[in-house]
């Protein structure tokens, strides 16, 4: 098992190879986490259009239940045991509860996390937490485009490789056609290794 | 930085630069965010000061590290609190009993150290968590089975030490009852072997129990006597075919003939899987469609035995029905079977149905498609997912804790026992989750399990546990007792425990304070408490 410094060490080493230059590495949303995996609940309609758009993206998508125990023993597992793998999703909370609490053996953590929740009147609430860049241009997307989950799906493609400063908004928007089928609260994520901005 | 109560933040710190020396820096963890993940995700005090917290994490490798890390730790008295993969949701996850206790992570001890297909056993550290045994099994095509709770994720020693249970055959389902051996470290650093394992050299730690003298095992489950860093278990060899079969009786009182021929199935290991009786007329049966609307109309009114018992045998829907399920090659199976459905066949307008049929080896694709994986020994983490967010429920809660007291096998004590928590929930107002049914899971006894769910409201949490102890209290009024409960709970249910004062709880006292003189390890877990925090405990 590697640990979360070994990850903030790759970040360092990187950086010392020249692949993150000095300026892109002041903007780090320039520089994108590889997903492995993107996750998609096909019981609910806008992880079915957030599949559908990380899809269109080039991403691997895989649809999985609710009970994630197929996808983590035959895929992420042995997956992860080689290494660290990124993935994002957009499922119910149980199914990140699960996944989160694996990944932390893997030495990965929730990067990102959304929760959408259903509300009366055709709107839904966003409360978002994750790197700042990400968390403010997804708020400006939700608020103009009632595609919630596709845009979703366009920042966890081109989610940050390098932690940024935290933030946190929550905001109503209006719901979008696919969408507007859903009830209660869904959650977006982000699950990979920690590495700091910080350079060593 | 964090610090645990009473102790200078210099000395803390100096404990923590010794540790770093024996696992190295990488494995000791004082960050908030690293702490994190030490905490309960089903705390009954989310986000109230009470909320049990880590002061740091320390993650050894070898029992050679967890013996130098408690001799650190006497140094410094800091209060240590081992877990294995802290998994133990519902019942404390990862958090320290003490607050401010420092986690011994033992997850990277995760080394399956023996498999004896022949004999049917195995020797595992702290870390191996059932999944992990099941495909090392699936990878090597070896004929055992493991038997696993549900969720499948936690670890072997962590469950059985807790006293956990699974859902194949009596021998193994009972996962305390099914170890042979263990490595204990105790808190001074001395090691210690238990059983045949006492013996150097010897031939048979897994597979008998008992060595020569004093059998101290027990000392080492639901306790704080030492930490276990090895742990041998007796499994189950793959049986040639399993049968499963319900039993359905439709007249309230043929509850007690049911339980009575259970309880000579049960006895006789004629049928010694876990199951559960449960009432599809009255709250449906497990994993079992919503009622009709003719039985949910029936349901709201709050009908008589009599209206019941009509409706029952009008449209067929059982007042009482038990899954049986059978173990050995497909002729033994159908044997006992039929032998059931004689037995409980003495039951006037019993009916039968026909189960699931399988036999082994199962391929990963047809194992994969098994809707109920635990009675086959193959673990999941489906349980999340049935208390899930779902069109149904889209409002689910953050866990749970469960009240689950041990009562008699018996169609009495069930109707007592329904009786009593249904009228002191009337007084109270009160209205737990889940199925009031009697689960068969420890052998000769049902518990009667209810559900408390865990909010991010701290005034609904703290009526919750209020709940959660007058019911620790009542029941024992009836003579029930908690098998094993959350940090919150461990003290009033062992408050309960009470037989001439007291009398078992001071045997432990003298105990831990001979063995743990310091009061290092796990203060207060299961309501043992080291001496200078007696006067205080909560």
């Amino acid at each position: 098992m590697s640990t979360r410094r070994q990850f903030i060490q790759t970040g360092a080493a990187l950086a010392a190879l020249g692949t993150i230059s000095d300026s892109i590495a002041s903007e780090p949303a320039q520089v994108h986490i590889s997903l492995y995996k993107v996750i998609v609940d096909a019981t609910f309609a806008p992880s079915l259009a957030f599949g559908e758009r990380a899809a269109w993206l080039g991403l691997a998508t895989h649809a999985s239940p609710s009970d994630v125990t197929s996808l983590w023993y035959h895929d992420l597992h042995p997956r992860w045991m080689r290494s660290a793998a990124p993935i994002a999703g957009l499922t119910s909370a149980e199914s990140l509860f699960c996944l989160e609490r694996l990944a932390w053996d893997h030495s990965m953590r929730v990067l990102f996390k959304a929760s959408h929740t259903a509300l009366p009147g055709g709107e839904i609430q966003h409360s978002l937490m994750g790197p700042e860049p990400v968390v403010e241009r997804l708020a400006a997307g939700y608020e103009r485009d009632p595609r919630w989950a596709s845009l979703t799906a366009d920042a966890v493609a081109q989610f940050p490789a390098m932690r940024g400063r935290p933030s946190q908004r929550t905001l109503r928007a209006r719901m979008g056609c696919v969408e507007a089928r859903f009830e209660g609260t869904l959650v977006s994520w982000v699950i990979g290794p920690v590495v700091e901005t910080v350079r060593t | 930085m964090r610090t645990p109560p009473g102790l200078a933040p210099e000395s803390f710190a100096d404990a923590l630069r010794e540790f770093e020396g024996i696992v190295g820096k990488n494995w000791v963890f004082t960050s908030d965010e690293d702490l994190h993940l030490y905490q309960d995700a089903y705390s009954p005090f989310w986000g109230e000061p009470e909320e049990r917290k880590a002061s740091a994490a320390v993650a050894p490798h070898s029992t050679e590290e967890v013996q130098a890390i408690m001799r650190v730790a006497n140094a410094h008295k800091i209060p240590i609190y081992p877990i294995s993969t802290g998994r133990n949701l519902g019942y404390g996850g990862a958090a320290p009993v003490y607050s401010g206790s420092v986690v011994l992570d033992l997850k990277r001890m995760n080394r399956i150290l023996e498999l004896n297909e022949r004999n049917a056993t195995c020797l595992v550290e702290p870390g191996v968590s059932y999944f992990d045994l099941y495909r090392h099994i699936r990878a090597n095509k070896l004929k055992l089975w493991i038997d696993c709770p549900d969720p499948g994720w936690g670890s072997l020693i962590g469950n059985a030490l807790e006293r956990g249970n699974g859902y194949t055959l009596a021998p193994y389902r009972d996962h305390w009852g099914a170890h042979a051996g263990m490595e204990v470290v105790l808190p001074d650093g001395d090691l210690v072997r238990t059983g045949m394992g006492a013996m150097p050299g010897a031939k048979t730690w897994q597979q008998f129990k008992y060595g020569y003298g004093p059998h101290l095992d027990g000392l080492f489950s639901q306790s704080n006597f030492g930490v276990v860093t090895k742990m041998g278990f007796w499994m189950m060899p793959e049986p040639e075919a399993f049968r499963s079969g319900t039993v359905m009786v439709y007249r309230y009182d043929d509850l007690f003939k049911l339980v009575d021929i259970l309880a000579y199935f049960e006895n006789l290991k004629v049928m010694s899987a876990t199951t559960r009786v449960e009432s599809p007329l009255l709250f449906g049966a497990f994993k079992a469609p919503p009622p009709s609307p003719e039985l949910a109309a029936l349901r709201a009114r709050h009908p008589s035995r009599e209206e019941y018992e009509s409706f029952a045998a009008k449209n067929d829907v059982p007042y009482w029905s038990v899954i049986l399920r059978f173990y050995g090659s497909p002729k033994v199976t159908a044997a006992h079977w039929e032998y059931a459905q004689e037995k409980f066949g003495t039951i006037a307008g019993a009916k039968f149905k026909d189960g699931d049929f399988y036999e082994f080896p199962l391929s990963d694709a047809a194992a994969n498609q098994i809707m109920d994986k635990a009675p086959l020994g193959i673990p999941s983490l489906e349980a999340f997912s049935m208390g899930g967010r779902t069109p149904t429920n889209p409002t689910p809660s953050n866990g749970h804790m469960w009240f689950s007291p041990i009562i008699p096998l018996s169609g009495e004590a069930v109707q007592e026992c329904e009786k009593v928590f249904r009228e002191a929930f009337k007084e109270w107002g009160v209205n737990p989750l889940g199925l009031p049914l009697p689960q068969l899971y420890h052998e000769r006894t049902f518990f009667q399990i209810y559900g408390f769910p865990i909010s991010h409201d701290a005034e609904t949490n703290r009526k919750n546990r209020e709940t959660f102890k007058r019911m620790i209290a009542l029941a024992a009024e009836h003579g029930w007792g908690e098998y094993r409960t959350a940090p919150a709970f461990m003290d009033a249910c062992a408050d309960t425990y009470s037989f001439n004062n007291h009398a078992l709880r001071r045997l432990q006292e003298k105990l831990k304070d001979a063995v743990d003189p310091n009061g290092i390890l796990s203060a207060g877990r299961y309501g043992i408490w080291p001496e200078h925090l007696r006067k205080t405990r909560s």
